[in-house]
């Protein structure tokens, strides 16, 4: 996940073009040669549940028993897809976890007028709808209660 | 923990949300809690399967990628839809679908701006756990982007629909190409619109042949599902129907995934 800097960057429209935005994009991940391709896309699909903020090395070793032809090489490969910027490590070994930094998705570069027109449609239908008397509860409670 | 389907297609008009709709609800039937996230930002479609209109969507997917809401507020408990007679059949069903904005100007607005697809792999993830779902699908956009990319590299199973059409077998390649190198662990191809005429094995036969990918269901042309003309969940008002038949073949074969 990108960090805080990258988001607001995204929020404030403050991306600098002349440097290469952080992270990398699942179609990058695919063209990517072993064992690079493997780890992470190991990661993305299993960074979920109890590995949601990351998977630890050992819990990652584990995963890919058999499919590293060197397995001992795997902290110099997280290594350096952390110095490239195509995952993100939090906490230090033994206790790191590691996670793909996905790139935020590139905007358009379609002519301003031609959004501007579309985007008029947003004032027409209000920003935030009032809510539905009928929906007060909030978070996944609303949703699990019946 | 839950998994994780994307249902795609290269080309559109392929069926992709009526049969992610119909195998979902068809699991959801059979005691499973399931979830949809309609990620086809730029032409959403399957919320009208369940009866949503856009007076009864009043956030979406568009809002969580925006960080206006968080991904629970998006979420739609569908068995509210179950006062309609004609969907009674989904009063008791734990079934939830996370829409995408269907306002001409949220379309744009998340088109011209561009999102963190991070967020939505992290949206995808709270909703596993939060719904404590057996099944999220995604129904992504036709062709190959960012999002659904992303949606292919998470999944445990992909799910991909063509017809029998050359365009369909070019297009459908490149995606099974792309899912090889992504390592998806469960990979399908579903035959939709076949000519009844055609021999269903021979076809099927032929598929797998061509891209060394196992056919989950092979899906007929029928006058009776396009007269539903997506107003319903065809294969749970007729569950004779050799359509839905097909149908509960996919809903078999995701229930083998790891």
């Amino acid at each position: 996940m990108p960090g805080l800097y990258d988001r607001l960057q995204g929020h404030t429209g403050g991306d600098d073009d002349s440097q290469p935005p952080a992270g990398l994009t699942p179609l990058e991940i695919a063209g990517l040669p072993e064992p690079q391709r493997t780890i992470l896309t190991t990661l993305l699909r299993e960074a979920k549940g109890e590995w949601a903020n990351g998977l630890p090395l050992a819990t990652l070793h584990d995963m890919l028993h058999g499919k590293l032809d060197d397995p001992a090489s795997l902290p110099a490969l997280l290594d350096d897809l952390v110095s490239r910027g195509w995952a993100l490590v939090q906490g230090t070994p033994p206790n790191a976890r590691y996670k793909v930094n996905l790139r935020r998705k590139r905007t358009s570069s379609l002519a301003a007028s031609m959004w501007e027109s579309l985007s008029e449609d947003d004032e027409d239908n209000g920003d935030d709808p009032p809510d539905d008397p009928g929906k007060k509860k909030s978070g996944f409670s609303r949703l699990l209660d019946w | 923990m839950g998994k994780i389907i994307s249902i795609h297609s290269f080309r559109g008009g392929t069926g992709k949300s009526n049969l992610t709709a119909n195998v979902a609800t068809q699991l959801a039937l059979r005691g499973n809690r399931v979830a949809m996230v309609d990620t086809d930002i730029q032409s959403p479609g399957i919320h009208v399967l369940f009866g949503y209109d856009e007076t009864k969507i009043t956030k979406a997917l568009n809002d969580f990628l925006w960080g206006k809401a968080p991904i629970e507020e998006t979420a739609y408990a569908i068995h509210e839809q179950a006062a309609d007679p004609a969907r009674g059949f989904l009063k008791d069903l734990k079934i939830w679908l996370i829409p995408s904005s269907i306002r001409t100007g949220e379309i744009a607005r998340v088109l011209r701006e561009g999102y963190d697809v991070g967020l939505l792999n992290d949206g995808f993830h709270t909703l596993l756990e939060e719904l404590a779902l057996d099944y999220l699908f995604i129904d992504t956009h036709p062709g190959l982007n960012e999002e659904t990319l992303l949606s292919i590299a998470i999944s445990n199973a992909l799910i991909i629909i063509l017809r029998p059409d050359s365009q369909d077998f070019q297009g459908t390649a490149v995606t099974v190409d792309v899912a090889r190198k992504l390592e998806v662990p469960h990979m399908r191809l579903v035959v939709n619109k076949a000519l009844t005429r055609y021999d269903f094995g021979e076809l099927s036969k032929s598929v797998e042949d061509s891209y060394k990918v196992p056919v989950a269901a092979v899906l007929p042309l029928s006058e009776d599902v396009a007269l539903n003309a997506s107003n319903n969940i065809f294969s749970a008002l007729y569950p004779d129907h050799p359509w839905s038949q097909a149908v509960m073949a996919v809903a078999n074969d995701l229930e083998t995934v790891d």
